[in-house]
């Protein structure tokens, strides 16, 4: 009869991935090996339900072992001892390093708000201006295009084609105002003398 | 997240369905048929306080009569309209309202088979 192996044990040695059975206990360097094999996707779907278990019950940590972490959303049973843990850089320093929060639940919702209104801004922005083209080259933000008998205009022929349409226009709107105004003083008159 | 994405689409879309452009009869003058004519001469000056479309026909009584028509046809959209006729030279004027604020449109007759028709108004009233 055969004894119950750990699933890990033989595949490991045939692929050199550290031993993950649960009789010892697997140092900082393991578990970073297996981690990397993780983001490789070179774990089955057992092995990797193993070390979702093994990562859920250690206290170890490092910059690889909380990236695992954090895309398997699993929480560390063991918070609160993380904080004096050490990576295995900082091991060979001997200098306490903060645990990483998992900040990605926290700031995912801003930084997708955030994220939205840029886009929405820029898209705004992008129908909203005109084409550089059009530039008048004053420095002011008016864009003129200017046909003269079927010609294109360019320059400062375009700017000053168009100064004197709008100062025409602008005197019959002026005009049309006086005699609107005329119109309106002669009725007053009309009325007035016609009640005395 | 997908939530907020569609609110904010569902307002930009209300908002545009909110905010209408004229569509205005006239402006067909400015739609690029009538930049090679050279009967025709077109100003264009946009700002972002200002919009003003400036057409002036020489001596050519179809493009004349085709752009009374067109401001016949706008004239039920306009809210004061005026006919002035004076010393010889005729010139016909309408307001109309569009997103609260007023559109000017004029027509000036040359005795010489010529107009000059003019669009102006603010840039929030054409969007």
């Amino acid at each position: 009869m055969m004894t119950e192996k750990p699933m890990m044990t033989e595949k490991n040695i045939k692929d050199e991935k550290p031993d993950m059975t649960g009789d010892r206990v697997l140092s900082v360097a393991e578990l970073e090996e297996l981690c990397r094999l993780y983001l490789d996707c070179k774990l089955s779907v057992l092995e990797e339900k193993e070390l979702e278990y093994i990562l859920l019950h250690t206290s170890m940590t490092s910059a690889a072992i909380e990236d695992v972490r954090a895309l398997m959303g699993a929480q560390t049973l063991t918070a609160t001892t993380a904080t004096t843990a050490m990576t295995t850089e900082a091991a060979k320093t001997d200098k306490p390093v903060k645990p990483r929060r998992n900040r990605s639940a926290i700031w995912r919702f801003p930084t997708g708000i955030a994220a939205s209104v840029t886009v929405l801004f820029a898209l705004a922005l992008c129908f909203m201006a005109p084409l550089k083209s059009d530039r008048h080259g004053n420095g002011r933000d008016v864009y003129i295009t200017a046909y003269c008998h079927g010609e294109k205009l360019s320059g400062d022929e375009a700017v000053k084609s168009t100064d004197i349409a709008i100062a025409k226009a602008d005197s019959l709107m002026n005009y049309a105002a006086l005699m609107e105004r005329d119109n309106l003083h002669r009725a007053e008159n009309i009325i007035s003398q016609t009640s005395l | 997240m997908k939530k907020f994405i569609l609110f904010i689409v569902l307002s930009l879309v209300s908002l545009s369905a909110f905010a209408k452009s004229p569509n205005l009869n006239v402006e067909k003058m400015f739609d690029g048929s009538y930049t090679s004519n050279p009967s025709v001469s077109l100003n264009i000056s946009k700002s972002p306080e200002k919009y003003f479309r400036g057409c002036t026909v020489t001596d050519n009584a179809s493009i004349v009569k085709k752009i009374t028509q067109l401001f016949q046809k706008d004239l039920p959209k306009a809210t004061r309209s005026q006919d002035i006729t004076s010393n010889g030279s005729r010139f016909c004027s309408m307001t109309i309202l569009n997103n609260g604020e007023e559109i000017y449109v004029g027509l000036s007759y040359d005795s010489n088979n010529g107009c000059y028709l003019f669009i102006s108004g603010p840039m929030n009233a054409f969007k």
